[in-house]
């Protein structure tokens, strides 16, 4: 009998040290600002992901492993996303890392999750100028492109049918990227709107009221804006309180004015300001796909719309497919395997360019510009452009009647 | 029209300037009594802005709101005051000094933390106290930034009236120029520090009463303005009240026209005009032209 009982101790043992093996978890780390003004947007990142993570261990996993995101805080500065990463990398032993989130810090962790041979997938931070050999060998980006960025601004000026624009953005690498981008694309287009200036602000400033007045003076037919956070809403505020500018059509681009929680803060210092503003967010918008991850987010976290939750989830997916692919946790393998990736999620059409970047333009990432409609207090966006997701035709801001 | 719409650009940095300089005014009051700067100022910025949310969500108009946040965030202050050891309430040595900007530092790191939390880090609607605008040469002009800067006129009044007229005012003043000799005719120095501040953080809310509405507030509001309040006080003279209205007006006039004509290069371009300015009188402006206060 105590043979018996030893051997099915034994036994007992043996199978759970077997299955715990096999369920060891994949670790995927995150880095993201979760803490600060940019932690709203931040979390977006760490939901969309976790979404992703459940959807796929709810199915089973990846080569019999679940994953997991192991998250930390990007911190205000290059110096705590490089400790970010570190810890990540080191301590937590992550093979794959969705993140950072500004470019600044990219750029200042890439060479070392390069050096540690660790997979790497940006949602957030687009610019272009990063994704060269031979950084960019373990590096893929499914979201945000300065390429798509500058494809709204192309597209707002073709349907306003603007003649001449300007052109502001908060004084960082990526706004000065889109601008040269959306200066060549724009003849690739057929759109022959003339820029009268282009001026970029510091990423501290709070007052435009200069800027404004310079809008409202030379009069352009459109106004582009780059800039993300509290700038943009801080600009929009003044923006919408000159008379003269309110009636000039104004593409906010990467903005959290898409978050109803921003809106309804526009709204409130201003009512009905923010009316017929237009919006280009970075995420696409797929039929059918979009809807139903936000309504999985409204769900689970409470909001609808959000530019960060849907590249999220879908590196995840991505990634995941990729390692199904490979076979192997082996970076170089799982790199080479994401190169074949032909994947649509809620953030639209991903198939990566020899740069591992996402290819750009119609059937692929095109960005969606949205506009804001106000009736009865209640804040709607409706889906202007592409043509072939729009629910609502472009309203002039001047005229209060559609763009013909 | 060009010089008519550079005038309105000026005309819109003096409006500005004017809210920033009643936040500058009430650090400076602060220096001028403890000897110290408050690097918990821009907190209290924040705060007026938070307050004054969560007052109009409760229902009470926007005037009565205020008000309150003010009288509340003074409290707060002399609450803050003496809660700090004597010792850092009133600096005896360079040291102490030191203890209590950092003391103050931490606190406002902590408040910035704990705001993150309760509301999420996002940006709170602070409702105005009038809506609607006008231009003047293309440069517009909200009824909330005209009120916010004829009142921080009319408190910038009322507080050189308490400073030179009322008892406190000169027991205030009295303590700021001779600690030893004030004590000694009967000032008592550590209710004269609550006292003044108190009244220097309520300024610094009452700015953000003023203009949260316009530029919003979210848990790191302060910082910003923390920055551009030393910036003024440094260029109107540490612990002039009325030296931090005149670099107010400077700053905000600097700003308007500077962030026209080159925005890129706005806040590099007015430091270094600072800079220059404080190497050729390093007391700054008004730094010894009047008695301070």
């Amino acid at each position: 009998m105590a043979i018996i009982a030893a051997a099915a101790g034994g036994a007992y043992a043996y199978y759970n040290s077997a299955t715990s093996a096999s369920r060891a978890p994949i670790l995927i780390g995150l880095e993201a600002p979760l803490s600060g003004s940019y932690a709203p947007s931040g979390e977006q990142v760490l939901q969309g992901a976790e979404l992703a993570v459940a959807q796929v261990n709810s199915q089973g996993g990846v080569l019999g492993h679940p994953l997991k995101i192991i998250a930390q805080d990007e911190g205000p500065t290059t110096s705590t996303a490089i400790q970010a990463a570190q810890i990540l990398v080191e301590q937590d032993h992550v093979q794959f890392l969705i993140g950072p989130y500004w470019s600044g810090d990219v750029a200042a962790v890439m060479p070392y999750l390069y050096q540690h041979k660790v997979l790497e997938i940006l949602t957030v931070s687009a610019v272009d100028s990063f994704m060269k050999p031979p950084y960019n060998a373990y590096t893929f980006r499914v979201g945000e492109d300065d390429h798509q960025n500058a494809l709204l601004a192309v597209a707002f000026l073709n349907m306003t049918h603007a003649r001449t624009f300007v052109y502001l953005g908060e004084d960082y690498l990526w706004t000065h990227e889109v601008y040269n981008f959306t200066l060549q694309m724009l003849p690739q287009y057929g759109v022959s709107a003339t820029l009268l200036w282009a001026a970029y602000y510091p990423g501290s400033a709070t007052d435009y009221s200069s800027a404004i007045a310079k809008i409202a003076a030379t009069h352009p037919d459109a106004v582009l804006v780059y800039m993300s956070g509290e700038n943009s809403i801080d600009f929009i505020k003044q923006y919408v309180s000159n008379p003269t500018t309110r009636n000039i059509p104004v593409l906010l681009v990467d903005t959290p004015l898409i978050l109803p929680s921003y809106a309804q803060s526009v709204q409130a210092a201003i009512p009905g300001g923010i009316n017929y503003v237009f919006i280009g967010a970075p995420t696409d918008y797929v039929p059918g796909v979009t809807d139903k991850f936000f309504a999985l987010t409204q769900k689970e976290y409470g909001y609808s719309a959000s530019i960060f939750a849907p590249d999220a989830y879908d590196a995840v997916m991505i990634l995941a497919q990729a390692i199904q692919r490979a076979g192997t946790l082996n970076t170089t393998a799982v790199a080479q395997a994401m190169m074949v990736t032909n994947y649509t999620g809620p953030g639209g059409h991903v198939v990566f360019t020899p740069q591992h970047t996402p290819v750009v333009g119609y059937g692929y990432k095109t960005g969606t510009i949205y506009q804001v409609v106000i009736q009865n207090g209640a804040i709607y966006y409706e889906r202007v452009w592409p043509p072939y997701v729009a629910n609502f035709t472009a309203v002039n801001p001047a005229t209060g009647q559609p763009y013909q | 029209m060009h010089v008519a719409f550079i005038f309105s650009l000026a005309l819109s940095g003096i409006e500005y300037g004017l809210v920033l300089g009643l936040m500058a005014a009430g650090l400076s009051l602060i220096y001028g009594v403890m000897g110290n700067v408050n690097t918990a100022h821009g907190t209290f910025y924040m705060l007026g802005g938070f307050l004054l949310f969560l007052l109009s969500i409760a229902g009470l108009p926007t005037p009565a709101a205020i008000a309150i946040a003010v009288a509340a965030s003074f409290a707060l202050g002399i609450a803050v005051i003496f809660a700090l050891p004597a010792n850092l309430r009133i600096a005896v040595s360079s040291d102490d000094a030191n203890l209590t900007m950092i003391t103050m530092l931490m606190l406002a790191i902590a408040v910035e933390y704990l705001l993150d939390v309760l509301t999420g880090g996002v940006t709170l609607p602070v409702p105005s106290l009038a809506i609607g605008s006008f231009t003047l040469s293309h440069v517009a002009f909200t009824y909330q930034s005209i009120i916010a800067a004829v009142m921080s006129a009319a408190v910038y009044a009322a507080l050189a009236a308490f400073l030179r007229y009322s008892k406190i005012g000169k027991a205030i003043r009295a303590y700021s120029q001779n600690q030893e000799l004030a004590e000694a005719l009967g000032v008592e120095g550590s209710k004269i520090v609550a006292l003044a501040f108190g009244i220097g953080v309520a300024l610094a809310a009452l700015s953000g009463t003023l203009l949260t509405p316009i530029y919003g507030v979210n848990s790191s509001s302060g910082w910003d303005m923390l920055v551009i309040a030393f910036i003024i006080v440094t260029l109107g003279g540490l612990g002039s009240i009325f030296g931090s209205l005149i670099g107010g007006m400077i700053y905000g006039i600097g700003y308007s026209l500077l962030s026209y004509y080159m925005p890129t290069y706005t806040y590099i371009i007015l430091l270094v005009i600072i800079y220059v300015i404080i190497i050729l009188k390093p007391t700054g402006i008004m730094g010894e032209i009047v008695e301070k206060f």
